[in-house]
């Protein structure tokens, strides 16, 4: 038996030139609108504009953000740094790279004002390059000029490749007068380049048509990734149309004459394709993309029919078989003309109004997109500035316990300290040696209690602190004024009058005596006279005196020293100065990493401010 | 009976195939759109007990119950469209996935559906051939596309099973004919022998 009978490839004899001629009568209506409409001066400035706002933010985002970090940071702060700044960098060569696309896209729509962007998309084997071919008028054997420029890249092919399996990695499409038709690489592709490109490509549509195959219409996994790529590419407020392509099935008829069985292609009954619009709308609603419809019911096409009509091979498009005169009624049947009609329509009417519209979804795309970015940026940076506050408040919290620590531990050790050098003595004491010590005592307490509380907090940083603190434990000073102690001792005294008594009874005394002496008996008389009333007068003088005069005299009687004040005055001096060591050297360590730190990240945070676009 | 769980993404043909290896028409609900499909059907035929699953790209929940219906199965009959062309992502990371959990591949039957609605035997050729080179950087095995000869074969290495083309149109409308044509569109289908090959391998494993 003869194998079934495929379309065999025979010689053109007649070419079929009658294209949808108001498809392409639409379209060139568009670009003499679009000529005089569209892409006026006052789009053409304010598009230039843009580009060159983004160019700028490009020049200011080009320096990459960097901490100049102090050292001595605690490890898990460091770390904390380390990786915002990672992060910092990588949100910069994202907003990098997407603004350089954003440039890139504005050159495209320069390059193509003239024309309405149209972005075939959908997943692989959907038919979308073969639809593309087919809408170029490719099929329909026109001279070069009358059909559309097939592009793949910068360079001209006579079509795009059809072909079993994926096929479609570049840029390409076909132009015609007025229409820029790009033919995007499949969703579900296993290729992530291809992934990329796609969504570069939807960046750049003025409309879109996602194309479905009638196999499997509307796959949730499919629509998901058309909404996650929509909302990539920043152009959410993208228009577009559902096609539900290859809306055709195979039948197998056995020719009675010859017994084989020969293969035609069908277009699927309305019922199933409209059965399929519907159940594809649903899902599309339910999937997020409703708003891009605009209410618009999806297409049932299939250019397997449409080439079959038209007598070509349904995969090479070759000639098979002379046109027929009543073509043009099964061709309708393929849902082309009315996607054509369609088209022509919506250019007619929108192709301005989506065109205009253009730029200003791509600015506020990447606007958006940076904005998204800046809030991002700053927020980790915000949670960083608040992890260095957290710890600077714990180094805050730690300090007094470290201040009373070190104060308890040093003055606890001043009296044993003193005494040993000899305060109970004051020919004794060595003062120098006393000051010494109390300094290595104020040195060792501080850095006794800094160490227990702050060291597991700080790491690295504690060293410095410890220097600071060694520092200036060595130059306190401490009075240690040592003195003598007494005691007042007050008593009455008639010594001195007895003694001015007896002086005085005796002069006296000697006096009378002698006069006496003198007047009984002068010569023995007088210095027997003289002698006893001397002697009397002393005694008598002596005796009256102190009953005359008692004098008071006040005396200090050494009791020992004064080391008991000076222990306590000490043991005050060295509490105080512990606490001030210790907030020198907390103070000092907030200003030389966690201060700085901060500003840093102040800084910074004003860069990333800077980031989204400005008007 | 031999289980025989049908996996495959949505309009693969599951439900479909079932249905001709069980000899009925419609046994297994099928249509022009997706997802028909929502729970664990099974039905007994022969030897062969024939489980068809929900498609794996689509609800979460009804994707987990059809792996988890595949991890139980005798024989996988991995169900893939012509018309798709070669394994999309889905499919190849529910293949990575269905290796990892169950360590083999060997329960796995390919499936290539829908031959009926293709253009052309050597399309069905190019499909199969990058299927072939799909799956051999999957498992790393050498797969044979259709009108390819056998792969060459180290020693001791295990030759995967060849792709079982299918279409069930084309078995329906045989069933409708008589004579040489009703064989020959027997023969094209791929159902007689498919259904053939599963239950001798429910045999050998009662063996």
């Amino acid at each position: 038996m003869r194998t079934e009978t495929n379309n065999l490839r025979q010689k053109k004899s007649q070419g079929c030139e009658a294209v949808p001629e108001a498809w392409l009568a639409c379209v060139q209506e568009f670009a003499r609108l679009a000529e005089s409409h569209a892409t006026g001066e006052d789009t053409r400035r304010w598009r230039d504009q843009i580009r060159q706002t983004i160019a700028a933010q490009q020049k200011q985002l080009h320096v990459a953000p960097k901490v100049a970090a102090p050292p001595g940071i605690p490890p898990e702060l460091e770390k904390a740094v380390n990786d915002t700044l990672r992060y910092l960098r990588e949100d910069n060569s994202l907003m990098l790279e997407k603004l350089q696309a954003a440039v890139e896209d504005f050159q495209h729509a320069a390059e193509n004002e003239d024309r309405f962007v149209v972005l075939a998309f959908g997943r692989v084997k959907a038919g979308k390059s073969a639809l593309a071919n087919h809408m170029a008028g490719l099929d329909f054997g026109l001279s070069p000029g009358s059909c559309g420029e097939c592009f793949v890249e910068d360079e001209s092919v006579p079509f795009l490749k059809e072909a079993p399996t994926e096929c479609t990695h570049a840029y390409q499409g076909f132009r015609l007068p007025g229409l820029l038709w790009i033919d995007c690489p499949g969703a579900g592709s296993t290729t992530f380049a291809n992934g990329e490109l796609a969504r570069r490509l939807v960046a750049r549509a003025d409309f879109i048509l996602f194309v479905t195959p009638s196999d499997a219409p509307g796959c949730a996994s499919e629509l998901r990734e058309l909404y996650q790529l929509i909302r990539d590419s920043g152009n959410q407020a993208l228009e577009g149309l559902f096609v539900v392509t290859r809306s055709d099935k195979i039948d197998r008829d056995l020719d009675p004459e010859t017994e084989e069985f020969i293969r035609r292609v069908v277009p699927k009954s309305l019922e199933v394709q409209r059965e399929q619009a519907r159940w594809v709308h649903e899902q599309v609603v339910k999937g997020g993309l409703g708003e891009h419809l605009q209410g618009r019911a999806p297409l049932a096409v299939s250019v397997y029919v449409a080439r079959d009509r038209l007598g070509l091979d349904w995969v090479t498009a070759r000639p098979q078989r002379p046109l027929a005169v009543d073509w043009a009624t099964p061709y309708e049947a393929s849902g082309i003309p009315e996607l054509c009609h369609y088209l022509g329509n919506l250019v007619c009417e929108h192709g301005v109004r989506l065109k205009n519209l253009w730029p200003k979804k791509r600015l506020h795309a990447i606007q958006r997109l940076l904005q998204e970015t800046a809030d991002r940026a700053g927020k980790r940076l915000g949670e960083l500035r608040a992890a260095n506050g957290r710890q600077r408040q714990l180094l805050k919290d730690a300090e007094k316990s470290a201040a009373d620590d070190a104060a308890q531990l040093a003055a606890g050790q001043v009296g044993q300290c003193l005494k040993r050098w000899g305060t109970d003595d004051l020919g004794r004491f060595n003062r120098t040696a006393a000051i010494l010590e109390l300094q290595t005592l104020l040195r060792n307490a501080v850095l006794n209690a800094v160490s227990s509380t702050v060291e597991p907090l700080l790491g690295r940083a504690f060293k410095e602190m410890d220097a600071a603190l060694v520092q200036f434990a060595a130059t306190s000073q401490f009075n240690l004024e040592l003195r003598q102690k007494t005691r007042r001792q007050t008593y009455t005294t008639t010594h001195r009058a007895a003694s001015i008594g007896r002086a005085v009874g005796g002069i006296w005394g000697t006096c009378a005596g002698f006069l006496f002496g003198t007047l009984l008996l002068p010569g023995i008389g007088t210095f027997a006279g003289a002698f006893f009333g001397g002697l009397f007068g002393s005694f008598a003088g002596g005796q009256i005196g102190p009953s005359v005069w008692e004098e008071t005299r006040t005396v200090e009687i050494p009791i020992g020293t004064n080391a008991d004040e000076v222990i306590c005055q000490t043991e005050q001096a060295i509490r105080r100065q512990a606490k001030e060591v210790v907030a020198e050297g907390f103070r000092r360590l907030d200003q030389s990493i966690f201060a700085p730190l901060d500003q840093e990240l102040a800084r910074l945070e004003s860069e990333v401010s800077q980031w989204p676009l400005k008007g | 009976m031999w289980r025989v769980v049908a996996l495959g993404i949505a309009n693969a043909g599951k439900s479909v195939v079932l249905s001709g290896l069980a000899n009925q028409r419609g046994l297994f609900p099928d249509g022009e759109l997706p997802r028909l499909t929502r729970e664990i059907q099974s039905h007994a035929a022969g030897s062969l007990l024939l489980v068809d699953t929900p498609a794996f790209d689509g609800d979460a929940a009804e994707s987990d119950l059809a792996i988890r219906e595949a991890a139980a199965a005798d024989t996988v009959l991995w169900c893939h469209s012509l018309r798709m062309g070669e394994l999309h992502a889905a499919e190849l990371a529910a293949l990575c996935g269905y290796r990892a959990h169950s360590g083999t591949i060997w329960k796995i039957c390919f499936v290539l559906t829908h031959e009926e609605n293709v253009a052309g035997e050597d399309i069905v050729h190019a499909v199969s051939a990058r299927i072939a080179r799909q799956l051999g950087e999957v498992f790393h095995l050498r797969f044979q596309g259709t009108g390819e000869p056998p792969p060459e074969l180290k020693a001791g290495e295990r030759r995967p099973r060849p792709f079982n083309v299918v279409a069930t149109g084309a078995y329906w409308q045989a069933l409708d004919l008589k004579g040489k044509q009703r064989q020959y569109l027997l023969h094209r289908s791929g159902i007689p022998r498919l259904r053939s090959f599963l239950e001798q391998l429910g045999q050998k494993s009662v063996r």
